[in-house]
């Protein structure tokens, strides 16, 4: 037998038949078959019947409702922005005072969790939040939403062994402070949970800081707006931040919080402000700002700066502008004798000098050293209105810190309050020589004793020295504006006077050990809200440098409303504790 | 040996239909292409080898040509001998993998073994025994179909759509019904039988889908309910029953005339379409191949078919011919249901495409029926 062609005789059909064929031929046998066929006729039909109806079919989806169906994929693509690093915020030592990491976020696909509950009963105690509040969340008819952000990886790490189905996690930015939350809050500023900068440097370098977003188009699952892998289209990466070089000394401005804390708890003032400027440049060292929480009994880092934001009226400290002045324009020396009364008419008003009964006879140092504010007054009349106007300006009053009269160098900051001379009337002038009726920011009045203690060249306060780009090349901010204000014979005459002041004035706990101190004392009523005149309620302020020879660093302490209102008891001594341990920590050799 | 005449001497490889087994293996490299770009970027995505079902395809194409020369060596009257043998092997394993087989999106149809990365599925090789059995029963009637002889090849087909039904696998069921209706058409049946059949079928089915409405137990699952619905209305549950034609006819009239071309279709990329390397991988060819795309594959099935039918008509014994009608049934329902499922015009059934879907069982099986089909052609010369 022959398998492979399979002639087998026993299974050929046709054998029963009545007449055995002898020919074969290929369309053969026609019999029944060719009965058949009509039958696989109709099949074919019915295959060929089927074909066009998928061809016509084919049309309508193809061509027909071609433009729908490609509108229906669009939806399947999303563009996202992908934000750049923020920059990083760095001391003048380069170090990081505020940089970015990442946090990881704990958010869930609601369409993909299996058990609402049961997931909701074991997240709750891992994230620590109400079992209810996550079910409700979890039970919500969105593809995603949030449980928990800024999670701490080890709890992470319990959430995602868990395994459960529908739960995802995002690595965000997150901003680092590394000196702690609260250092330096006052300057730094903080960013909200989306990166967004609240305040501080963080607000106000806030185009240098962001980073450069890049983009890139994913494709996205029909259900549950998952990306999908590898749908990056069109990416552009995005670019980091710049980073902002401040000027701040670290270890001095944690020194500077320090005592200003104490200060504020021991003295009961509602805030206090300290600053520290660096002579020559007039660069901010350090610069704290205190709240005083009564209700709680703590002193903690302000959320904002009130050294830029906050004005008060200078009160005597303001008397070294006046003098300076007059000596400035020869109108006055330093020995020159004033006949000192107690009791003085200016214009229609009769002012008093605090606290003394009888006229006395006082040198222009000893008006500066015993600040009274009759002989400042005297003094004032010889320079007038304008010569007066001119030279608060010129120390930089009047005008944001940044030397500019439009543009603040600091979020919230306020220039005060000083009128143009032509609005001057009455006892203006008067009250604006011994610091009334003006108003400034403790960042104005550093910067004007600078000026003094820089041999008279006036600087505008930098917080800020310059950036580095993303590309590593480092910027710095344009400083060389500054302006002689006094000669250096005047600026040398006044740190002499200033001396005195400390040496056997108001301002004798200023002193500090070692270091010739050259400063002035002011204590300032506070103007009453919605009416004339002044309160009972004080702003201390004390105002320095050292060591007085060679000045390298100026001192502003300004304490709101202490206990013990008189700044030679109150603000003195903080301005000696920040001198000093500054001094020491800039390694400044001690001159006596 | 008892030879017949000398033109018969001459082998049968002379009048094999050859272009039958070409167009079944450029059907099944177009199947590969299109398996690897519906399944590359997820591949991709989980870290393996973006290539892998692609290459498993490969092996199915390489196994399914084989058993098609091989099929095509032996002499089809062989078949027939042992067609009651084949028959009974596969019901007995339809019955067996109701109790061993593995579950694979709700139904228990394949066979897990040792050692191998893919399944075996029975159903599938039960078309080509039933094909065969029946061709054969009916032949050896002569095709002279009284009512008892259809009886009985209505039992022949009970037997597995009964089996597939515990499974379930309602898509493959209905392959049996295609195979069945046009075998005994074909055969003779009569067409008063034929009507009456056809209404007891329609009967029993629209009973099945409404057996629970009438106090009897739910014969059909919910899914095979919800897809029927969501087939007669398509905007019913466009997130689930609906949710697979809606997305794959987005996928085919993307397409549009020349297609996005390969591996950039954004819904085969995306995953959109579900079993879109099995059943919906029609999707893929419209998507990324457009209209000039599917116009040739369905001229290739064209083709296949004519071919078929040129050697159904031209076979020299009766169980030629219905074999080759079973399998030309057996291809054009499939092919129809698959591709007219795929644009919302039959409903969602599990049925692959045939050379193009991937899988092993079916790839094996087709290419074994397209054996068939030649074998039968090469022997039109023999008696």
């Amino acid at each position: 037998m022959n398998v492979f062609t399979g002639a087998r005789q026993s299974q050929q059909p046709r054998k029963q038949t009545a007449e055995p064929k002898t020919t074969f031929h290929i369309s053969e046998p026609w019999g029944r078959v060719g009965y058949r066929s009509k039958r696989v006729g109709w099949l074919m039909l019915v295959a060929i019947g089927a074909l066009g109806f998928i061809a016509t079919r084919l049309l309508i989806v193809q061509v027909v409702d071609r433009e729908q169906h490609l509108g229906e994929i669009s939806r399947h693509i999303t563009r996202s922005t992908i934000t750049g690093e923020r920059g990083n915020i760095l001391a003048r030592d380069g170090s990081f005072l505020a940089t970015t990491d990442s946090a990881i976020t704990i958010g869930a696909n609601p369409r993909l969790i299996v058990s609402a509950q049961a997931t909701a009963l074991a997240l709750a105690p891992i994230l620590n939040m109400p079992t209810q509040k996550i079910y409700e969340l979890l039970s919500k008819d969105l593809s995603y939403v949030h449980l928990q952000r800024e999670v701490p990886a080890h709890i992470a790490d319990r959430v995602s062994a868990l395994e459960l189905p529908g739960i995802e996690y995002r690595e965000e930015p997150d901003r680092v402070y590394p000196n702690g939350n609260e250092f330096a809050r006052n300057l730094l500023g903080q960013v909200d949970r989306d990166e967004k900068p609240l305040n501080g440097i963080e607000l106000q370098f806030a185009d240098l800081l962001a980073g450069q977003s890049g983009s890139r188009a994913d494709y996205v699952a029909a259900f549950d707006s998952v990306k999908l892998p590898g749908g990056d289209l069109n990416y552009e990466p995005p670019k980091p931040g710049y980073d902002i070089e401040t000027t701040l000394h670290a270890p001095i401005q944690r020194l500077v919080e320090e005592i200003l804390k104490d200060a504020v708890l021991a003295s009961g003032a509602n805030w206090a402000t300290a600053i520290v400027l660096d002579v020559p440049t007039a660069e901010v060292l350090a610069l704290a700002d205190i709240d005083h929480f009564k209700e709680s009994g703590q002193a903690r880092v302000a959320g904002a700066s009130s050294a830029y934001a906050k004005q008060f009226e200078p009160g005597s400290v303001a008397k070294t502008f006046t003098i300076a002045a007059a000596i400035e324009e020869g109108l006055t020396w330093p020995d020159e004798l004033f006949n000192v009364p107690h009791l003085y008419q200016y214009s229609d008003k009769p002012f008093r000098e605090p606290y003394v009964y009888e006229d006395r006879e006082l040198t222009v140092t000893q008006i500066l050293s015993k600040s009274s504010n009759i002989g400042t007054i005297q003094i004032a009349e010889r320079l007038g209105p304008d010569q007066m106007y001119h030279y608060l300006r010129a120390f930089g009053l009047g005008q944001y810190s940044s030397g500019d009269r439009d543009n603040p160098s600091f979020p919230h900051e306020t220039r005060g309050k000083l009128k143009p001379p032509q609005d001057w009337e009455g006892i203006d002038l008067a009250a604006i020589s011994f610091g009334q009726g003006v108003s400034v920011t403790a960042i104005q009045i550093a910067a004007a004793y600078n000026t003094i203690a820089n041999n008279g060249k006036y600087k505008p306060s930098s917080l800020v020295r310059g950036f580095v780009t993303s590309e590593g090349a480092s910027r710095t901010m344009d400083t060389s504006f500054g302006q002689e204000v006094l000669s250096a014979t005047t600026a040398k005459q006044m740190r002499a006077m200033l001396e005195s002041v400390v040496m056997d004035g108001t301002g004798k706990r200023a002193a500090v050990e070692g270091y010739g101190v050259g400063g002035k004392t002011g204590t300032a009523q506070k103007p009453l809200i919605d009416q004339r005149g002044y309160g009972d309620s004080y702003t201390t302020i004390f105002a320095g440098f050292a060591p007085v020879e060679d000045p390298k660093v100026t001192v502003v302490v300004v304490l709101d409303e202490p206990l013990e209102y008189k700044a030679g008891f109150t603000a003195a001594p903080v301005f000696s504790e920040i001198a000093a341990r500054t001094l020491g920590i800039l390694g400044v050799p001690k001159t006596r | 040996m008892n030879l017949p005449l000398r033109k018969e001497l001459r082998s049968p490889l002379r009048y094999a239909d050859y272009s039958l087994g070409l167009v079944a293996t450029l059907l099944a490299l177009i199947g590969v292409a299109l398996n690897y770009s519906s399944t590359w970027r997820v591949l991709e995505f989980n870290g393996q080898d973006p290539a892998t079902y692609a290459k498993r395809q490969i092996l199915f194409v390489a196994i399914g040509i084989l058993v098609m020369i091989g099929a095509t060596f032996l002499d089809y009257r062989l078949y027939r001998d042992f067609a009651n043998q084949a028959y009974l092997i596969v019901m007995l394993a339809l019955v067996g993998v109701l109790f061993f087989g593995v579950e694979r999106n709700g139904a228990r149809a394949w066979y897990e073994l040792p050692g191998l990365t893919f399944q075996i599925q029975p159903a599938e090789f039960a078309k080509v025994a039933v094909v065969i059995a029946l061709a054969a029963f009916v032949a050896n009637k002569d095709g002279n179909l009284r009512l008892v002889t259809l009886g009985n090849a209505f039992l022949m087909l009970a037997v597995p759509l009964g089996l597939i039904y515990l499974q379930p696998d309602l898509g493959t069921m209905l392959v049996f019904v295609a195979i069945g209706m046009g075998v005994l058409l074909v055969a003779g049946a009569q067409l008063k039988h034929i009507v009456v059949t056809s209404l007891i079928g329609i009967v029993v089915v629209i009973g099945m889908f409404n057996s629970d409405n009438l106090g009897g137990p739910a014969l059909l699952r919910e899914t095979q309910e919800q897809r029927l619905t969501a087939f007669l209305d398509p905007t019913f549950d466009l997130q689930g029953a609906s949710y697979n034609v809606n997305q794959s006819q987005i996928a085919i009239g993307a397409g549009g005339l020349r297609g996005q071309g390969w591996l950039q279709g954004t819904q085969t990329n995306l995953n959109l379409v579900p079993e879109q390397e099995t059943d919906f991988i029609f999707t893929a060819l419209g998507e990324e191949f457009g209209f000039i795309g599917i116009t040739v594959l369905l001229l290739l099935y064209a083709y296949m078919l004519a071919r078929m039918w040129f050697v159904t008509r031209s076979s020299k014994d009766l169980f030629g011919t219905f074999a080759c009608v079973g399998a030309l049934s057996m291809f054009t329902f499939q092919i129809f249901q698959n591709i007219g499922m795929t644009m919302g015009i039959m409903p969602i059934t599990g049925i692959p495409l045939p050379f193009l879907s991937h899988g092993g069982s079916s790839t094996v099986v087709a290419f074994g029926l397209i054996g068939l089909v030649i074998n039968i052609s090469a022997r039109k010369h023999l008696a």
